[in-house]
C-alpha cells in the first residue's frame, strides 16, 4: 500500500428529527457515482428493536485520478432509534423516518497505489523525494478538488436534512 | 526453483467483501430462492457447498450456508462468487399481512458475506509448460491488463455482487436498500 495522505478528517454532521433515511443513503451513493467513484460497501449492518432501528452504514468509494494517485472516501453513517412517524404535508399525510443521525466523513489521497515505488529504499526515497518537491504543486490541485467534492457532499446532506432552514443573527446589523 | 506465484501476474482479480448484518424478522426461503433465481437469470452454476447446523444454546441454532456460483465467460475467463450466511439465534413467528393473511418467517440475526473472484485461465490451458506460464503472465500484465481492470472485473463487481448485495437487502426489507445500478438497463 501506498503512501496514505488524511485530506478531510472525520467531518462530522449530527442532526436529530424527520428526514428520509433511505433518501439520504441514495443521494450519497448517487453522489458518489455522478462523480465517477468506484463504489464500495464496507458496513451494512440492521438492527430492529423495540426502540426503533439502529443502522450502520459505511461505504469507502475511490477514483483513480492518475496511475499515481487515488482519491478516497471514507462515509459512516449511524442511524439510531430510528421509526416511521406521521406528518402532514400540503395537506396530505406521509410516513417519514425519524431518528438520529450521525454522519462522519474523511476523505484521502493515496499516493503510488500499485505499490510500484515501495520494492526498495531507495525507490522510496525517490518517491518521497519526487512527492514533496517534484509533485508538488499537482498534487496540492487534485487535494483542493477533494476537499471541493466533500464540501460539496457535505453542503448537499445538510440540505437534505434540511438543516438551514431557519438563520439566526449573531452580529449585529451594519448600519 | 521459481513456482508460478513468483512470476504470474493477475492470476485472478478480486471484488472487495460486502458484509450485511441484519437483526429482525425475514424470509429465510425467499431470501434462498432469490438468491438461486439471480445466479440461474445470470447463467451461473450454483452450488451450495456446505450447510453446517449447531445448537450452542437455547436460544436457536446457529445456521452456516455456504454458496458458489461460477460462471465461464469465456475459454480464458471465469466469474466465482462466493456467498456465506451464517444465522443466529432463528426461530419461527407467525406475522400478519397487511391483507390480514398469516405467515410464518424467521426471527433471528444474520450475517451474510459476499465477494466475487474474476479468475484467468480456469482450465489451466496455458499452465503446461514454464514458457506458457511466462506467456501467460505476459498476456495478463500487458494484453488484456485494461480489459481484466475495465471489463471482467468491473462488470462482476457492480452487475454481480452489488446487484446480488442489493437484491438481498430488497429481499430483507432494510432501510438502506440503495444501489444505483441496480434497475439500470444494459446492453449485456
Amino acid at each position: 500500500m501506498g503512501h496514505m495522505k488524511i485530506v478531510v478528517d472525520h467531518d462530522k454532521i449530527e442532526y436529530n428529527g424527520p428526514f428520509d433515511a433511505n433518501g439520504l443513503l441514495r443521494m450519497i451513493s448517487q453522489f458518489m457515482f455522478e462523480r465517477g467513484f468506484d463504489f464500495r460497501q464496507d458496513k451494512d449492518f440492521e438492527i430492529n428493536s423495540s426502540v426503533g432501528k439502529s443502522i450502520e452504514w459505511q461505504v469507502s468509494p475511490w477514483k483513480r485520478i492518475t496511475d499515481y494517485i487515488r482519491y478516497f472516501f471514507k462515509i459512516r453513517v449511524l442511524i439510531t432509534d430510528l421509526v416511521k412517524i406521521d406528518i402532514t404535508v400540503g395537506g396530505k399525510k406521509r410516513k417519514v423516518d425519524k431518528g438520529k443521525v450521525t454522519i462522519t466523513m474523511d476523505a484521502f489521497m493515496e499516493y503510488d497505489y500499485e505499490s510500484y515505488w515501495e520494492d526498495r529504499p531507495l525507490l522510496h526515497f525517490i518517491r518521497t523525494i519526487y512527492d514533496y518537491f517534484v509533485f508538488k504543486p499537482y498534487s496540492e490541485k487534485f487535494e483542493h478538488v477533494l476537499v471541493h467534492d466533500a464540501n460539496t457532499l457535505h453542503d448537499n446532506i445538510e440540505k437534505f436534512l434540511n438543516m438551514n432552514r431557519s438563520y439566526k443573527v449573531i452580529s449585529k446589523t451594519p448600519p | 526453483m521459481k513456482k508460478p506465484e513468483d512470476f504470474l501476474h493477475n492470476p485472478e482479480n478480486a471484488t472487495p467483501t460486502v458484509y450485511i448484518q441484519y437483526k429482525g424478522i425475514f424470509d429465510m426461503q425467499d431470501l434462498y430462492e432469490s438468491i438461486a433465481d439471480f445466479f440461474s437469470t445470470k447463467k451461473f452454476k450454483f452450488y451450495e457447498k456446505q450447510q453446517r447446523y449447531r445448537k450452542p444454546g437455547p436460544f436457536g441454532p446457529e445456521i452456516l450456508h455456504q454458496f458458489e456460483a461460477k460462471r465461464d465467460l469465456d475459454d480464458y475467463y471465469r466469474w466465482n462468487v462466493n456467498i456465506n450466511i451464517e444465522t443466529f439465534d432463528m426461530h419461527e413467528v407467525e406475522v400478519v399481512g397487511k391483507d390480514g393473511s398469516r405467515k410464518k418467517l424467521m426471527k433471528g440475526r444474520a450475517w451474510i458475506q459476499l465477494w466475487g473472484v474474476a479468475q484467468m485461465d480456469p482450465h489451466e490451458a496455458w499452465s503446461k509448460t514454464a514458457l506458457m506460464m511466462h506467456l501467460k503472465s505476459f498476456f495478463n500484465k500487458y494484453v488484456v491488463r485494461k480489459k481484466i481492470e475495465g471489463v471482467i472485473w468491473d462488470e462482476l463487481h457492480y452487475n454481480i455482487v452489488l446487484k446480488l448485495h442489493a437484491l438481498i437487502k430488497e429481499r430483507l426489507k432494510m432501510t438502506s436498500e440503495v444501489y444505483e445500478h441496480r434497475h439500470f438497463s444494459r446492453t449485456h
